[in-house]
């Protein structure tokens, strides 16, 4: 077992690799009454196609990832939620575009509630009844989130900005994809991608990591497991020219809305993709918020409102800049972008300003310690990119206005998408 | 006389400190309207922090020390939060860095610029946010619905306020606000985290900022009564999925000796994968993803909000009033008691890990009397039996359902 201790963020974890390749990390948190523990998987809603060791391909409909979500809390007793909660334990799962896990969290002895964990995770038993039957579930928890025009306007942005990208998937999918999900391909995609090897288990607890790891063990060593496959995530290169550079749609809403995305390359190695995803968010802190002059006269004119911001997401093989508004002005936000790419590109700022967002997020690193889920998700998204999770967080200490300019010019934005929200009837 | 009480709550569990400092006046719609209006104003700008670039710059340099405003309704209370959540200073390894933090809090709090320039601005922002929210169909009919069962009572005031109001307020109304506020609401302010120093930190500067008075004690929890006979509204938008929200009166706040009866009852119908709704509702006939039942404790009502297709509303409906007589006939199994009541009691154990909600506790005690430690909530838990689930549940009346669906959309 392993003892990782970070001065900085004056945290310690312990982490061990198990004989069938799972994948341990225990946080202990004195003075806390809960504990937490999530199990997760690389499959995400972006594994839409998989290779195996063998060159095997195996196609999966969009939104597999989130059924097999839903699914997973069948055992052949019935609904596993109701045996965490005669445990006093509240579950849940999530499943983003790179992995699905599954939490509980209790303030009661959480060992037998550890073990339902394991043992739920790491079988899947389902019917085609089932199958059917979450299929009505799952597409009204889709048309709920067709329903909230900011999540209408990011999965649009996707659409256009991605023609092979599984980003412009939903994670969820979609009506037909999901009607078309049967059980076979819940077992297929089970098999290959639950296996232990492949998962990571986090617990956050009052409890000794060492009592905590060999009741994991016990576990563990009490089951056998099928032949792992190594499977990747695959899809066909993504071209530098957008999908769609423009496209409106409309939905009930009292004002319009809009986003205005660049398409960039993706970054290989894991590390420098981090590094470079901070010093865009810098770089949009500078340039698209309350730190630049300019946001006040774009309040003033009523270019923008509360419902304003930016995001960055740099992936392997692509990524995006994205900024977005609620506004009646729509010339005058893209005008307005227009002359933050400009800046962006100058990248002539104040040293004195990096140096304070620094501290700003910094702060929010070990804040983040707080948050038993926050540990947790950290933890495990950290192990699945390959990074150290406190590297991972201090990153952005390393950029500097040097790094910052350099990356800049390095960057085209040629390949551009805009998308408008509009009310009902505007068209 | 200092006008303020603090609360301080001693803890080395978080990485963080926060200062909540609540102001509590009546709920009314034009002090709803009010507080909305200073929520934006007064994390804005400061006299010392002229711009928002200024604000951003200072907030920074203070490790991203964050500003939040709120105002939340206790019953016939209106309660205006001003929080400030900011790293312990041992990592900040900055001296005198907690004494920084109260000069940042003091201009937020005293130093706010109030001018034409930032009120018109709120003005803008407020209504804006105002439509933005209420293009979502779930906020729509909870606002709505709200609004529509409680009229006349401090239930029906939307959090928002009112936008017929909004149009009519001037600067020198909410400069008149805030100054009342500061000499006529219940002040009271919640330290939590490490340093205690920071008590007496805050004490001398509250108490050169504010003028001496006596302590106003602010009545907050009451029982509601519908106005109007029970009915049902549509509303219609064009949206891909129907919500609805059904609100009842049940006749007990907090206060009552019979309400942790009615939690459990809440909680059996409505707020856990073992609840009915979820169980009859989501999982059985897949007529949603979503379903759930909230108490609104200091008012004495009860909530049940799901969202799916139109068509379906109906039978769901109809599905939901077997569920609340199941409750009122005792028809759920012991075994689902004690499973609720266990969840109950792990969720108040939690509440330990959690910042919030240590101080949203405390408040809850000063508001009420009641003892709100964690071993009392237990035990009032503990005690419940299936007859005092049914007899609780036997006062709730349904007063109003709002329905949102798809069809002729309404004028706005």
């Amino acid at each position: 077992m392993q003892s990782k201790y970070n001065e900085l963020f004056d945290e310690h974890y312990v982490e061990e690799v198990l004989d069938n390749g799972l994948h341990v990390i225990l946080w202990q948190k004195p003075d806390y009454a809960k504990s937490l523990f999530m199990m997760g998987t690389p499959l995400g809603g972006m594994d839409l196609l998989q290779e195996d060791e063998n060159k095997e391909l195996y196609h999966f409909p969009a939104g597999i990832a989130h059924f097999l979500e839903h699914k997973m809390f069948e055992m052949p007793s019935g609904d596993v939620m109701e045996d965490f909660s005669k445990l006093g334990a509240n579950v849940n799962a999530f499943t983003g575009y790179q992995e699905t896990c599954y939490y509980f969290s209790t303030s009661e002895n959480p060992m037998p509630a550890l073990n339902l964990l394991m043992d739920f995770v790491q079988e899947l038993s389902i019917t085609e009844e089932s199958v059917e039957k979450e299929k009505g579930i799952i597409i009204e928890e889709l048309h709920m989130y067709d329903a909230m025009s900011d999540n209408r306007l990011l999965m649009e942005t996707y659409k256009s900005l991605f023609s092979e990208f599984p980003l412009k998937y939903d994670i969820g999918g979609d009506d037909a994809s999901v009607t078309s999900i049967t059980k076979e391909l819940l077992e297929d995609c089970y098999r290959l991608n639950y296996h232990p090897s492949r998962m990571v288990l986090v617990g956050v607890s009052a409890i000794d990591p060492m009592i905590l790891m060999e009741e994991i063990k016990k576990n563990q060593a009490s089951k056998s497991f099928s032949n792992v496959h190594h499977v990747k995530r695959i899809y066909d290169k993504e071209p530098s020219p957008v999908m769609r550079e423009t496209f409106s749609f409309e939905m009930d809403v009292t004002t319009p809305k809009i986003a205005v995305a660049y398409k960039l390359d993706g970054v290989a190695e894991v590390r420098e993709r981090q590094k470079r995803e901070w010093a865009l968010k810098l770089l949009m802190d500078i340039y698209f918020s309350a730190l630049t002059p300019d946001y006040q006269t774009w309040l003033d004119e009523e270019i923008i409102n509360d419902f304003v911001g930016a995001e960055v997401d740099i992936h392997e093989d692509s990524a995006y800049l994205l900024f977005y508004s609620e506004t009646k002005k729509i010339d005058e936000f893209k005008e307005i972008i227009n002359g933050v790419i400009r800046s962006i590109q100058a990248s002539d700022f104040d040293e004195s300003i990096l140096e304070n967002l620094k501290r700003r997020y910094y702060a929010e690193g070990v804040r983040s310690f707080n948050s038993f889920d926050a540990i947790a998700v950290q933890a495990i998204r950290s192990k699945f990119d390959g990074i150290d999770l406190f590297d991972s967080l201090n990153i952005i200490q390393e950029i500097d206005k040097e790094y910052i300019v350099k990356l800049v010019s390095e960057l085209n934005f040629i390949n551009r998408a805009e998308v408008q929200l509009l009310p009902k009837n505007t068209k | 006389m200092n006008p303020f009480r603090i609360h301080m709550i001693e803890t080395n569990q978080f990485k963080d400190m926060s200062v909540h400092v609540r102001f509590a006046t009546n709920n009314d719609e034009r002090s709803a309207t009010m507080r909305q209006l200073l929520s934006v104003m007064m994390s804005d700008r400061t006299d010392d922090y002229s711009s928002k670039q200024a604000m951003v710059n200072i907030q920074d340099e203070l490790f991203g020390i964050r500003t939040l405003t709120r105002s939340i309704s206790y019953g016939k209370a209106l309660m205006y939060e001003v929080r400030f959540v900011f790293l312990n200073a041992k990592y900040t390894k900055v001296d005198n860095f907690n004494d920084e933090v109260i000069y940042y809090i003091e201009q937020v709090l005293f130093h706010s610029v109030f001018d034409e320039q930032s009120f018109q601005e709120a003005k803008v922002l407020l209504k804006a946010k105002i439509s933005s929210v209420l293009d979502y169909p779930r906020e729509f009919v909870v606002i709505e619905g709200l609004s529509e069962a409680g009229k006349g009572t401090p239930l029906g005031v939307p959090i928002f306020g009112s936008l017929d109001i909004l149009e009519t307020l001037t600067l020198d109304d909410v400069k008149e606000e805030f100054n009342a506020m500061l000499n006529e609401a219940m002040i009271d302010v919640l330290i939590c985290g490490e340093d205690t120093q920071m008590e007496t930190k805050i004490r001398e500067m509250l108490g050169a900022n504010l003028n001496e008075r006596p302590l106003i004690i602010q009545e907050s929890y009451y029982v509601f009564k519908a106005l109007e006979e029970d009915h049902v509204t549509i509303k219609n938008k064009d949206v891909p999925q129907a919500n609805f929200l059904i609100t009842y009166e049940t006749s007990k706040n907090l206060m009552d000796p019979d309400y942790t009866a009615l939690l459990v009852a809440n909680a059996i119908l409505g707020q856990f994968p073992t609840s009915l709704l979820f169980r009859e509702v989501r999982e059985k006939r897949s007529l949603c993803y979503s379903i759930s039942s909230s108490m609104i404790s200091y008012d004495g009502a009860m909530i049940i909000h799901s969202g799916m297709e139109a068509e379906n509303v109906e039978l769901a409906l109809d599905l939901i009033e077997e569920q609340v007589k199941r409750i009122q006939d005792g028809d759920f199994s012991d075994e689902l008691l004690e499973t609720t009541k266990g969840m109950i009691i792990n969720g108040v154990k939690g509440n330990k890990d959690s910042a919030n909600a240590r101080v949203n506790l405390a408040y809850q005690q000063v508001l009420t009397g009641k003892n709100m430690s964690i071993d009392a909530q237990i035990a009032r838990v503990e005690r419940i039996t299936k007859e005092m689930v049914q007899e609780s549940f036997k006062t709730i009346r349904k007063v109003n359902t709002m329905i949102l669906k798809g069809g002729e959309v309404d004028a706005k």
